[in-house]
């Protein structure tokens, strides 16, 4: 044997002459194959200057000088190319690459960068399957690459599955027992899930991936949870749907009250509420006017309604679905030509009139006169009569001042009869100012 | 023949039509051609509630007095109503209507 077995080293023999030639080329040897740095691994051909002890990995496809000995480290010594055919194992590092490579008995492989694609990663721990990435710290961080740096600014963390029915999430643990995930769990739409013994589990909430509606944990979905939670918004102004939200004017408050129209009849059962009759049908009097409803139930409702024009108040009542009619909640002051009237709400009615009884002759007696003055029609009718009186007045009062008048009142007329202490009286026209008062009709 | 009214406030309401000497109230006939000229007839004497006062005929003329019932918005002309004189025969309009 003349050489050593792997880098090929010369042997001194017993009696060689000289032997520091041997021993030179040994070094020169050891001097290009230990710690090797190549200046760079794409060369073909020989640079034209090379410095002593320049080394190049050369590539395959060589020429020249450097012809037939691709993948060989081409050393520059004593002005001339030195190759050494790399054996298995050998490694070195290239310069314009800044990584490390190793030849695997045909070809120099990259070892850079020394983290890519490795098969597990361990930080200050063991990574192990299927943690094939696994981190022991107090604290992780991702920071972006700023825009000066040439990076974007953003900082990003991406999770992603393989399909709609995988996961991809990000899981909380109290001691490696799970307590809750978020993300993409076993369908697309991202949920929020929570353990209390990291054996069973229960959505918090789940957002749908296509409506973005939220359905938080005890509602089925968006819609069940507004229902549930009463934030269903009624559908008009007017809707008494159960649990629906009132908005600014429902019923009539807070902005303007429902309008209502000539389709619409005024006495109807409708909602607790304000209500303007423009047009009505059923209205108590004509013109339009201002109406409140207070409603019990669909046939229990009362109805205040005051006249647009004069303000006039009325009530009504729905009971048991039987409409009682309006009744006037005020005075009513009349005149016709036959007198005067004054009815109250609760229908106390007082008629006055000034009856011109024509002249007549009296007829005498032992104790004066009397005469039947006729029947006259009251300026009202009554449905009761709770008094009625009489007194005759003219210019002639002095002369008729001991006549004393009786009426008899029905319910549309008043009977009168006048006495006198005197036998033959004045028997010329006189006035009878008479009082009615009862219940209006 | 001259109808004079007197009105009054009341529920009811008063239809009047003429045949001659007849007055047809609500469906009710008050024949009056027994009346000679210059009598007088109490209201009494007719069974009817709707005339009130005397009846007269005057110079071949009736005179009469009705209650005009009207509500407690009626217009003046119907609470202050005028006379209706020597109407025709059939249909008669009253105070306030059309």
């Amino acid at each position: 044997m003349t050489d050593t077995t792997h880098l090929g080293l010369p042997f001194i023999e017993d009696s060689q002459a000289q032997k520091h030639v041997t021993h030179n080329e040994a070094l020169r040897i050891l001097d290009a194959v230990i710690q090797i740095v190549v200046d760079d691994m794409t060369r073909t051909a020989p640079p034209p200057s090379p410095a002593e002890g320049q080394r190049h990995v050369i590539a395959s496809g060589a020429t020249g000088a450097w012809a037939g000995h691709a993948a060989a480290i081409a050393t520059w010594q004593d002005g001339a190319w030195v190759f050494l055919a790399p054996k298995t194992g050998w490694r070195l590092w290239s310069v314009a690459d800044t990584s490390i490579f190793i030849f695997d008995g045909g070809a120099w492989q990259a070892l850079a960068p020394l983290a890519n694609d490795v098969g597990q990663l361990g930080v200050n721990t063991t990574a192990t399957t299927p943690n094939l990435l696994s981190v022991k710290s107090n604290a992780a961080l991702i920071a972006a690459i700023t825009t000066a740096d040439g990076g974007s600014g953003d900082a990003r963390l991406q999770i992603s599955k393989q399909a709609a029915a995988n996961t991809a999430s990000v899981f909380f643990s109290d001691n490696h027992s799970g307590r809750a995930e978020f993300g993409l769990s076993g369908d697309d739409h991202f949920r929020l899930k929570v353990s209390p013994d990291g054996a069973s589990w229960q959505d918090a909430f789940v957002i749908d991936k296509s409506t973005g509606n939220v359905a938080f944990h005890g509602f089925s979905d968006a819609a069940a949870m507004r229902s549930g939670l009463g934030l269903i918004k009624q559908a008009s102004l007017t809707d008494a749907t159960a649990e629906r939200v009132m908005t600014t004017g429902a019923f009539g408050l807070g902005g303007n009250v429902i309008n209502l129209t000539a389709v619409q009849s005024a006495n109807a059962s409708r909602p607790t509420g304000f209500y303007y009759c423009n047009g009505c049908s059923n209205m108590p009097t004509a013109g339009n006017g201002w109406l409140f409803v207070q409603q019990l139930a669909s046939d229990y409702c009362i109805f205040q309604f005051a006249n647009a024009s004069d303000g006039k108040r009325y009530t009504g009542e729905l009971l048991n679905n039987v409409w009682t009619g309006w009744t006037r909640q005020f005075m009513r002051i009349g005149s016709n030509a036959t007198g005067k009237w004054t009815i109250d709400p609760n229908g106390w009615q007082i008629c006055t009139q000034s009856i011109n009884v024509p002249a007549g002759a009296f007829t005498n007696s032992a104790w004066g006169s009397y005469r039947d003055c006729g029947s006259w029609a009251l300026p009202a009718n009554f449905s009761a009569i709770y008094g009625a009186w009489g007194q005759v007045v003219d210019g002639a009062v002095g002369s008729r001042s001991g006549y004393a008048s009786y009426i008899y009142a029905t319910f549309s007329s008043v009977s009168l009869y006048v006495s006198s202490p005197q036998n033959s009286p004045d028997s010329s026209t006189f006035t009878i100012n008479a009082i009615v008062m009862g219940l209006a009709a | 023949m001259i109808i004079q009214f007197c009105p009054q406030l009341r529920g009811d309401t008063l239809s009047l039509s003429r045949a001659g000497d007849r007055l047809i109230v609500n469906g009710d006939t008050i024949d009056l051609s027994a009346t000679p000229d210059g009598a007088e007839l109490p209201a009494d004497a007719i069974s009817n509630d709707w005339l009130v006062g005397t009846v007269r005929r005057i110079a071949d003329v009736l005179h009469l007095t009705l209650i005009l019932p009207h509500d407690a918005d009626a217009p003046e002309s119907v609470r202050f109503p005028a006379d209706i004189v020597d109407p025709a025969d059939g249909p008669i309009t009253l105070p306030g209507e059309a």
